[in-house]
């Protein structure tokens, strides 16, 4: 099945400008790539192709690619879940999310909606939700708000730059947003041993409006093993934590004598 | 062994779990509950299912009557290593939203704590057994009380393994009847 979108722009007025409907294209096209890299390992990139434009009342446009990978499910996801909630789709970076608010800010000028749509897929309208919401996912919390804690995640993209702390991107398997990670030039070697792998990190993060954290100073790097090294359920025999008790009932006391402490 | 009457769970992202569901996974004394815990880690195994738990489960999920063995302690700690258990640590967030729940509801510090991750983590679906024993009641009848913490956002739902199995049995198999039940 071939990748195929339809970009549909609104005007507030009689017509689109044309600025508008380059940078939808744009930021879009930039999004699309950056998921079919994801996808695939093939270089160069395939090329996008307009199928069809169509100018009725609304401008449509409508691209293909016959050759990338599948993404075009996975922008859509992405686009519903960014416009429902301040929740990064695991799909995307913070780059995308970043072309993401740009395509939404695109509707406070001369844009009344954005409507994205698929064969097979249900369409998504992009509304300044999305631009709230990428705000709300990025931006730091206007009270600063930073606490000592530990994170998992995938350790990936390490950035050493001179004249800058070096820094890698964590990829959170629960909300999928990456956590920009600044670590002591010392621990250059242990961070490089650890990626692309899953990690513990202990540390002060700095959290975004919603409560999500979107930076550390790291303290401690923890690698995590890989799946060939952990027990696994099928391996999990004779364990007895609650002797004769039922699990609920063992919970319940240990719990019912914290609280009475 | 425990295949839960050869039903896999459906595609869930996330799916929020207490520490007497870990207990009964663990220890596999149960075969009810495995019956229904048992598909759930099959999904998870697939990476179909991301098991979403508060760090202070960990420190629920130990023996502290007698001596618990080195291997079993291992074991513990190895098996909660696994790529589909997501812990969440007790920061301020959670923190501040579990103070808010044991106000409101008279939840002891813990169940609070466990229900705050699940919202914090927008897990739809926490699994527990809380409730079902004579001495407490307390995390089961907030079932579709408590909201997610996005504006308008859903109830959090909080069920037993054993009604979460029938609820995904019945939308897998819409014609069963329920005298299933």
């Amino acid at each position: 099945m071939r990748n195929e979108l339809t970009v549909k722009l609104l005007s507030r007025g009689a017509r689109v400008s044309v600025s508008s409907l380059i940078e939808a294209l744009e930021r879009t096209l930039h999004i699309l790539r950056d998921l079919e890299d994801r996808a695939t390992d093939s270089t160069p990139r395939s090329e996008w192709q307009i199928l069809s434009i169509s100018l009725n009342g609304s401008l449509k446009v409508t691209v293909m690619n016959e050759t990338a990978p599948q993404v075009i499910q996975t922008y859509m996801g992405g686009m519903r879940m960014i416009e429902h909630a301040p929740e990064a789709p695991p799909a995307f970076d913070q780059h995308d999310l970043e072309n993401t608010r740009k395509l939404s800010g695109l509707l406070g000028r001369d844009l009344q909606a954005i409507v994205f749509s698929s064969p097979g897929e249900q369409e998504v309208m992009l509304t300044q939700h999305a631009a709230a919401n990428v705000d709300a996912l990025t931006q730091t919390s206007p009270k600063p708000t930073v606490d000592h804690t530990s994170l998992t995640g995938i350790l990936e993209q390490v950035t050493y730059m001179f004249g800058r702390r070096p820094r890698f991107r964590l990829r959170r398997g629960v909300s999928g947003l990456t956590v920009e990670c600044v670590f002591a030039p010392e621990r250059l070697e242990e961070v490089k041993k650890a990626l692309p792998h899953r990690v513990r990190v202990s540390g002060v993060a700095k959290y975004n409006r919603v409560g999500d954290p979107i930076s550390m100073q790291v303290e401690e790097i923890h690698m995590l093993r890989g799946k060939n090294d952990l027990p696994q359920f099928d391996d999990l025999s004779g364990i007895d934590i609650t002797g004769d008790m039922d699990a609920a009932d063992y919970v319940g006391r240990l719990r019912s004598d914290d609280d009475e402490d | 062994m425990w295949e839960g009457l050869g039903v896999t769970t459906t595609k869930i992202e996330k799916l929020g779990w207490d520490a007497m569901v870990a207990i009964d996974c663990l220890q596999k004394t149960k075969p009810d509950q495995m019956a229904c815990i048992t598909p759930i880690i099959r999904d998870a195994e697939e990476g179909k299912l991301q098991l979403v738990c508060s760090t202070i489960l960990k420190t629920e999920t130990c023996k502290i009557d007698g001596i618990e063995p080195a291997k079993q302690i291992e074991l513990i700690h190895g098996f909660f290593e696994n790529e589909y258990f997501q812990f969440e640590a007790v920061h301020d967030w959670i923190a501040d939203h579990a103070q808010s729940l044991r106000r409101d509801y008279g939840l002891t510090t813990i169940d609070a704590i466990h229900i705050a991750t699940a919202v914090f983590t927008r897990t739809p679906i926490l699994l527990t057994r809380d409730g079902e024993t004579s001495k407490r009641k307390k995390m089961l009848p907030l079932d579709g009380k408590i909201r997610h913490r996005d504006p308008g956002g859903p109830a959090l739902r909080i069920m037993t393994p054993v009604e979460y199995h029938q609820m995904k049995m019945k939308t897998e198999n819409p014609l069963m009847n329920s005298d299933f039940e």
